[in-house]
């Protein structure tokens, strides 16, 4: 009884839904299989930036930056870079955005990605340990593995393509900081687009 | 699921187990389940709200989204004169279940945005926002606008006036979002001083002003304090809002708070605090911010008031918060899934000695006895039957728990005995059970195969139904153990929701299947003899005294008319199965009207509508703001979650609480006792319970005295669902 009571008690706190990762504390370390099957530790790339891009490839917000091709850019300059660029996926099953793996290669293929692997978060798991709000959701990891950027791809919180012309792109910005040896001066923005279909 | 369940029952219907000719009383019988459940599902119009499967984009044509979110532009007058300012609304008519954002959409999402082409000299301001509505989805939590919603602009016209129509065009990008999210971009256009009656639609725009938050200039400062973000409001703030509930902040700054945390809103010496586990950014960065303080008025009405809030460096850091008062209850309980399954598993099992399923689980032992003597594998097919019985309702009852949670319905344990209908089925059922015991008829002489193979008989479709009935009776007796697996269940996912009704399940059926496997045990069994004809007559009063209580549950929620139509119906019934006895085709005929008659009257129980809950015997009625006044108090407080149909709740409340010497506790120590009735749906009470990561009554609840000094409350303290004087007495002290 006293053990029961016990739980009822811890019942009673409440822990905060989402908790959030922190900008200048190490990124939270994962491990999954991507979508060739092979293993990705996060903590087996340091000494190298990485950018994690949460996708849903059915969000309106999501197909603004793929359609226009601004995503690819960003993704091409961030290869140009040396960087590393990880999108994930953490949508539940049955729910919008969720793939299996051969349909996420399709994707990426069809889209012209250039991305170094692609993840399917499907328990969202990491998603829930980086506070992945929106589709897209950046999130950028400097070589100490050390999280330096979280939030928005750009300042144009809209899913319409004319907004991507003369956009500031956060995730650039941020490569550009890293690359030139200084801290990251926008390390945090307002994250917008689709919310990210986690299991009910 | 409002499909399934039926479905569920007639798969088993066309199962070998029921392959017998089809008489009336099966009819009836199978028309009481199909009426029960059609009733759970169908009440509360859960139907509108399910959710659908996802649909990709492409799939929504222009014409589907224009009916997802529809844009008018209003003016106060279609009329306007040089230097004049009118307000110009945007109305957005919203599809139910969607929703478009506030200026700060929260965790996802986008505010609408607007720009306009306007003739020359036109100027027009910021858009004013209505107060939001906080929309949780999954972990996430937004602030938007459902149903409808107006946002306004004030448009100034130049001293210099053109002649003659005036075009304004506004182009509109609003994100309408469900499941998914649809971008919509309009252009519409707007004519003033044109050729129309002028007259505008001014009556609307006052209703939307009315939606706007007030504006302060009230003192208000921030700060961080570990994990948490911190308000702190003047003793101005406290009387301008006046009495209040679910008092929140909703900031207009992204990242400040984590915005589906629960806050803890107080009042303190100098004002009103707020607390909320802080957002992602670093306060550091940030400088003077905006945000409403929302709330529901003394009327319910969702009201905010709009404030700026500079920071405070020097505030001290708050101590751990005396008085939790959670506006949202969002716990996360730590019980990990398989300690809930287990405690589910022992809360299944003390279920059988409840004095309500313990009647019906003796006709099962009485049958176990019966089929002990024919032959051991019978028995263990029996007993796996009866599980499958106990599990296919639990699941049942799992399922449409998950679907009325899905389509954000406020419900808990014991829900389905919240409707009139359901209650007076059941006590029909008692009542023909009771009947059938006790020798008035038998079914296999009329009919060969009848309701006594579904309950009282021992064919396997007994062995199953009597595990479906252990759990529609258990349902009133929540016990001890439920209590925090149950609350950890409604807040979980559907997988482990459905495996705490599983180990529910498991518990309620173990005894049974322990004495249908081991043959040790059924040879402590009793032997059969004629002392069995005389147990199972005995056996018909517990049934018609169960009856007797489910319709005395009845008058409390329906009245006494709901008490005369369940009454009436039960005559009816009888009426029929008399009729029956009689081999005359116009008996037959009779007893069939006399079965429809009996059915209508008990559903027509559901239609009496909810009376209000009876006045305590003593103390107050609860309600949110009578316990928000009460904690203003200096004395303790008492809150007692109590409904009809719960027995513990009432033994507790007999025994511990209305007695001579918990009065006279109670008085001396001036304690303030309120009393909430669960009898039917109360989402205040169903909320309440849930803050307390519960799903069910009883709940007692005790907040100690503040302290002198600081004024704060202890944490509050939850007594256990059994109580004893004692327990009630060292709480109070």
């Amino acid at each position: 009884m006293k053990r029961l009571m016990m739980i009822v008690a811890l019942v009673l706190f409440n822990l905060p839904v989402l908790a959030a990762p922190e900008i200048g504390q190490p990124a939270p370390d994962f491990t999954i299989k991507d979508i060739d099957g092979k293993e990705f530790n996060l903590a087996d790339h340091k000494g190298k930036v990485i950018v994690l891009e949460w996708t849903n490839h059915e969000c309106p917000f999501v197909r603004k930056h793929y359609e226009s091709g601004n995503m690819q850019k960003t993704q091409q300059a961030a290869r140009d870079q040396g960087v590393e660029w990880v999108s994930i996926v953490s949508s539940a099953p049955g729910r919008q955005g969720h793939v299996g793996a051969d349909e996420a290669r399709k994707i990426a293929q069809e889209n012209k990605a250039v991305i170094t692997t692609k993840l399917l978060d499907e328990s969202g798991e990491i998603g829930k340990a980086y506070a992945a709000q929106t589709t897209p959701h950046m999130f950028v990891i400097n070589k100490d593995g050390v999280l330096a950027y979280m939030g928005a791809i750009d300042d144009q919180p809209s899913p319409r393509a004319e907004t991507v012309e003369g956009a500031q792109n956060y995730v650039l910005a941020a490569l550009a900081d890293l690359s030139a040896g200084k801290p990251v001066t926008t390390a945090q923005t307002q994250p917008y687009g689709c919310a990210v279909k986690y299991g009910e | 699921m409002k499909h399934t369940l039926p479905t569920l029952l007639l798969k088993h219907h066309k199962h070998a187990i029921f392959a017998s000719m089809m008489t009336i009383i099966r009819r009836a019988c199978f028309s009481f389940f199909l009426a029960a459940f059609v009733i759970l599902t169908i009440d509360e119009s859960v139907c509108a709200q399910t959710q659908e499967p996802v649909i990709p984009v492409e799939r929504f044509s222009a014409e589907d989204i224009a009916k997802l979110l529809h844009i008018r532009l209003l003016a106060q007058r279609e009329t306007i004169q040089p230097g004049e300012t009118i307000w110009i609304g945007i109305e957005h008519a919203i599809a139910p279940g969607w929703h478009t954002y506030w200026l700060n959409p929260g965790d996802s999402g986008s505010a609408t945005r607007i720009s306009w082409q306007l003739p020359e000299g036109f100027q027009i301001g910021a858009i004013n926002w209505p107060v939001p509505q906080k929309i949780p989805y999954g972990p996430l939590l937004n602030y938007g606008y459902s149903e409808q919603v107006i946002l306004l602009q004030p448009l100034t016209s130049p001293e210099a006036l053109p002649e003659g129509p005036l075009s304004l065009r506004a182009n509109i990008d609003a994100l309408v979002c469900k499941d998914e999210c649809i971008p919509v971009s309009h252009s519409l256009d707007l004519v003033l001083n044109g050729d129309n009656d002028g007259l505008g639609n001014n009556e609307l725009l006052q209703k939307a002003l009315a939606r706007l938050p007030l504006q302060t200039a009230w003192d208000v400062s921030y700060f961080q304090s570990g994990p948490d973000f911190v308000l702190n409001f003047p003793a101005q703030a406290v009387q301008e809002i006046g009495a209040a509930q679910d008092i929140s902040f909703i900031p207009a700054d992204w990242g400040l708070i984590s915005n589906p945390a629960a806050a803890k809103v107080e009042k303190t010496e100098t004002g009103l605090r707020i607390m909320q586990p802080r957002g992602e950014r670093d306060l550091a960065e940030v400088k003077t911010i905006t945000g409403l303080l929302a709330m529901k008025n003394a009327r319910g009405v969702l009201t905010g008031y709009e404030f700026q809030a500079n920071p405070d460096p020097s505030a001290p850091p708050v101590t751990m918060p005396p008085l939790a008062q959670d506006t949202q209850p969002k716990a996360q309980p730590l019980l990990s899934l398989s300690m809930a399954f287990f405690y589910a598993l022992i809360g299944g099992l003390i279920l059988n000695l409840m004095p309500c399923v313990f009647p019906v689980l003796s006709l099962k032992a009485l049958s176990i006895v019966k089929n002990a003597h024919h032959n051991a594998a019978t028995a263990r097919y029996h007993g796996m039957v009866y599980t499958a019985g106990v599990l296919v309702s639990f699941w049942l009852i799992a399922g449409a728990l998950i679907a009325l949670q899905s389509a954000g319905a406020q419900i808990g344990w014991g829900f389905q005995l919240q409707h009139p209908a359901v209650i007076a089925l059941l006590a029909a059922l008692m009542f023909l059970v009771g009947l059938n015991l006790a020798g008035f008829f038998e079914l296999t002489v009329m009919a060969g195969h009848g309701l006594s193979r579904w309950i009282a008989g021992h064919g396997l479709g007994a062995s199953f139904f009597t595990g479906v009935l252990a759990v529609l009776v258990a349902t009133p007796c929540t016990a001890p153990f439920m209590a925090a697996a149950l609350g950890y269940a409604a807040l979980q996912p559907p997988h482990a929701s459905l495996m705490i009704f599983t180990g529910l399940g498991l518990g309620l059926a173990l005894p049974y299947l322990a004495i249908c496997f081991i043959p040790a045990l059924q040879k402590t069994l009793p032997k059969p003899g004629p002392w069995m004809e005389i147990f199972r007559q005995a056996l018909a009063f517990p049934m018609f005294g169960f009856a007797a209580w489910l319709v005395w549950v009845l008058a409390q929620q329906g009245g006494s008319f709901a008490v005369l139509s369940a009454l009436l119906g039960l005559i009816a019934l009888t009426l029929g199965i008399w009729l029956l006895k009689h081999h005359a085709r116009v008996a037959k005929l009779l007893s069939l009207m006399a079965f429809a008659l009996g059915f209508c009257l008990l559903l027509a129980t559901g239609w009496m509508g909810a009376t209000a809950a009876p006045q305590p015997d003593f103390g107050q009625r609860f309600s949110p703001a009578v316990l928000e006044e009460a904690l203003q108090s200096p004395d303790p407080v008492f809150v007692e979650m109590t409904a009809a149909w719960c027995i513990t709740c009432k033994f507790n409340h007999a025994t511990s609480i209305n007695i001579e010497s918990t009065r006279a506790l109670f008085a001396e120590k001036k304690v303030r006792y309120l009393v909430g009735d669960w009898t039917n749906a109360d989402p205040q009470i169903t909320e309440f319970l849930r803050g307390y990561g519960r799903n069910g009554v009883p709940l007692y609840i005790v907040y100690g005295q503040p302290d002198p000094a600081t004024g704060t409350r202890p944490e509050p303290v939850v007594l256990p669902q059994i109580l004893t004087p004692g327990i009630v007495a060292n709480a109070v002290e």
